[in-house]
């Protein structure tokens, strides 16, 4: 696993592997306390060769959380039995077709698949994992929940992402103890996962002395040679100038950090800064055949250009020594392409980290 | 409408806006089918668009949708286009013909009921001050705080006689002749304007957008043109734990700077502890014509916020709208207040 994630920033990056194990091991020893102090439990004896701090949107390959997650505390070689349980009109989650995938991904027989159904939720089909968490707040979802876990013969469950942060910890506490069963979610993508990670991470940079800026889009930036000194933001209705010594554009949405690209090339880039279309971690390399159109290509490849040290570079080609970039505005950071919240907290800390060193 | 069909075209069926939907989160897409259909792949089959009539106006055009979609599609204005191109005053649903009713009736979308201005500063000050329907005739404190606040600041100010409903609703409901109607009436009421400030993030939008004016919401007015260094607080009384809703018209139609304000000027009043409830931008139901058009689903919301509010302890959430405050304070879980009459209350 480390292999996978290693191989795609060191195509960017142009570090050797080691020194990037080493970096995100200082990520790791950073954020892990912080995060479980935020309510995601973080200290369970995960195996630390298959724990990254990720979630690359696979029902198999990592998790963010390494206790309620497969990989965090299921080991596979351990051939205990294990149940995957979907709910009813439970949107995202398939437990048939997620042990399909785990049978085909890790060659794991026995795994086996159930459907419950949450008696408040009889009459509709189709339900969102929210409204399930809103409503496992009551008691008699989750004893409904902790009642069809008792009926499976299986050691090891699992089960949809239900329930937020504030409740996460508590709830699949009571469960595990309530049943007698270890139990683990099944990471699915645009769910609850990313929701607990984004909110803990904003609490943990709001309790280091950050001050977010959230939801503002830039639409300029003044320069004067390799130095720039602020940046023009849109937040919706207004505009506002913010002057700056260093800045790290960073942004997080699912496809090319939010820069909204046409079929041929990026749109909405900040000015004067230089996009890339077409570049992909060397690893996750995206052919013709696998991306159908053109569209697509171009919507999950593009991000704003950088040198190794993830500066800025300018359309005419300057290099600003003050302005760096992380996240999936980096090229080919794209969720659906593979690369997941883990190359944008990675790349997040190495920019933070070059920023400071540079006095 | 052909603007958005072209706009929306960029969609990539990713479902994110399904997934973050407060309407669907709350009654399913058995009730609601979500923003994708209804501003993405409902304007491609025009003739039949007037049969989502019913299922089109429960949306809280919370301008969630907008936010995460990956391609920034203009989802919510593409609903409110289709809900233009839809309308049809002998369909209109029961509450939003109430409120065309009261348009033509009173000039207010509601029913007027602070028949009395206990505050009413005349003449032609620097600043105009825009009370808004709901500030004004449903919960009036709001409008009183506004006017009171305003003054200690010492802003010199007016209102605008005569004034009528900013027509927000109506845009809402999709009906544009009466919005049209409205919108000429206030720009002959409003001359001489100088800087203008409302209470309501609404009308602020509304204003911006169909006037091709530039208001201030008061927070906006307080954090940038007052400064905080001429807000003075009384001494503590007793420590309360505060929890502040992000409107979705103010957060996410005005901008998120005004939240950062709100924290601003929150973390000055003493006694004030602040808790943080998970997801505090998450709709309350009450935009949209919601609470009107299908006041179950807008209680289903509020429901749903209140409880993530007393699920971290608030003694009282603040709400910075009137609208959020309306629906909110339909329920009696948690105390709830409008943002400046806390301010007001709480300012020497």
């Amino acid at each position: 696993m480390l292999n996978r994630l290693v191989s795609p920033f060191n195509s960017i990056v142009g570090q050797e592997p080691e020194s990037i194990a080493g970096a995100l091991n200082e990520l790791r020893g950073f954020l892990m306390p912080r995060l479980e102090e935020q309510g995601l439990p973080m200290s369970g004896d995960f195996n630390q060769s298959h724990c990254l701090i990720s979630n690359i949107g696979s029902p198999y390959s990592c998790s963010i959380n390494p206790r309620y997650s497969e990989n965090g505390r299921l080991d596979l070689s351990e051939r205990k039995t294990i149940a995957l349980l979907g709910f009813l009109g439970l949107r995202g989650f398939d437990p048939d077709l997620a042990a399909s995938i785990f049978k085909s991904a890790v060659g794991r027989r026995g795994i086996r698949a159930y459907w419950t159904q949450i008696p408040e939720i009889r009459e509709r089909y189709d339900v969102s994992p929210s409204e399930v968490a809103a409503r496992s707040d009551h008691s008699p979802v989750e004893e409904h929940i902790g009642r069809s876990i008792k009926e499976l013969d299986e050691e090891i469950i699992g089960i949809p992402p239900i329930f937020g942060l504030s409740q996460y910890q508590k709830k699949m506490g009571h469960l595990e103890r309530d049943t007698g069963k270890r139990i683990f979610e099944v990471v699915t993508p645009l769910s609850l996962p990313g929701h607990r990670l984004q909110t803990a991470l904003e609490r943990v940079a709001a309790r280091e002395g950050c001050r977010l800026l959230k939801g503002l889009t830039a639409i300029d930036m003044e320069f004067s040679g390799n130095h720039a000194s602020s940046v023009t933001v849109r937040s919706r209705s207004r505009e506002q100038r913010i002057t700056f010594s260093k800045m790290i554009l960073a942004s997080g949405n699912l496809v090319s950090g939010g820069l909204v690209t046409n079929v041929d090339e990026p749109d909405q880039i900040v000015p004067p800064l230089q996009a890339d279309t077409g570049r992909m971690p060397s690893t996750l390399s995206i052919s013709d055949t696998s991306l159908g159109s053109q569209a697509l290509r171009s919507a999950m490849t593009t991000g704003i250009r950088t040198d190794a040290d993830f500066h800025v570079v300018c359309k005419k080609g300057e290099v600003l020594d003050n302005v760096f970039v992380a996240g999936s505005a980096l090229s080919g950071f794209s969720l659906p392409t593979g690369v997941g919240l883990g190359g944008v907290m990675f790349t997040s800390w190495i920019a933070a980290e070059n920023a400071m060193e540079e006095g | 409408m052909k603007d958005h069909l072209i706009e929306t075209s960029g969609c990539i069926k990713c479902g994110a806006c399904i997934n973050e939907c407060p309407v669907i989160a709350t009654e399913g897409v058995q009730r609601f089918s979500g923003p994708r259909n209804l501003g993405v792949d409902a304007p491609r089959f025009l003739p039949d668009i007037g049969a989502t009539v019913d299922n089109i106006m429960m949306c809280t055009t919370c301008w969630r949708c907008e936010e995460v979609c990956p391609a920034n599609l203009p989802v919510p204005e593409a609903i409110l286009h289709v809900r233009r191109q839809i309308f049809s005053a002998p369909n209109m649903l029961h509450g939003h013909r109430r409120i065309a009713e009261n348009i033509d009736k009173y000039r207010r979308s509601v029913e007027p009921r602070n028949t009395h201005d206990q505050v009413s500063p005349r003449g032609k000050g620097e600043v105009m001050y825009f009370p808004g329907c709901i500030g004004k005739e449903r919960i009036p404190s709001i409008y009183e705080s506004s006017v009171g606040v305003l003054g200690k600041v010492g802003t010199d100010l007016w209102i605008p006689e005569g004034w009528v409903c900013c027509g927000a609703p109506l845009e809402k409901i999709g009906d544009w002749d009466r919005l049209r109607m409205l919108r000429e009436e206030n720009m002959t009421r409003f001359e001489g304007r100088g800087e203008i400030v409302t209470s309501c993030p609404g009308c602020t939008s509304h204003l911006i957008a169909h006037y091709n004016l530039e208001p201030l919401h008061t927070l906006e007015f307080l954090y940038e043109d007052i400064g905080m260094s001429r807000l003075r607080f009384k001494p503590n009384e007793r420590t309360i734990r505060v929890a502040l809703h992000h409107p979705c018209h103010l957060a996410r139609t005005i901008g998120p700077h005004v939240i950062d304000y709100a924290y601003s000027i929150l973390n000055e009043i003493p006694g004030v502890k602040l808790v943080e409830m998970e997801d505090p931008g998450a709709c309350c139901g009450g935009g949209g014509g919601v609470v009107a058009g299908y006041p179950d689903i807008a209680l289903n919301l509020a429901t749903e916020k209140m409880r993530k509010a007393r699920e971290v302890g608030a003694e009282l959430l603040l709400a910075p709208c009137p609208f959020c405050v309306l629906n909110l304070g339909r329920l009696d879980s948690l105390e709830i207040m409008e943002f400046i009459s806390f301010v007001n209350e709480r300012l020497e």
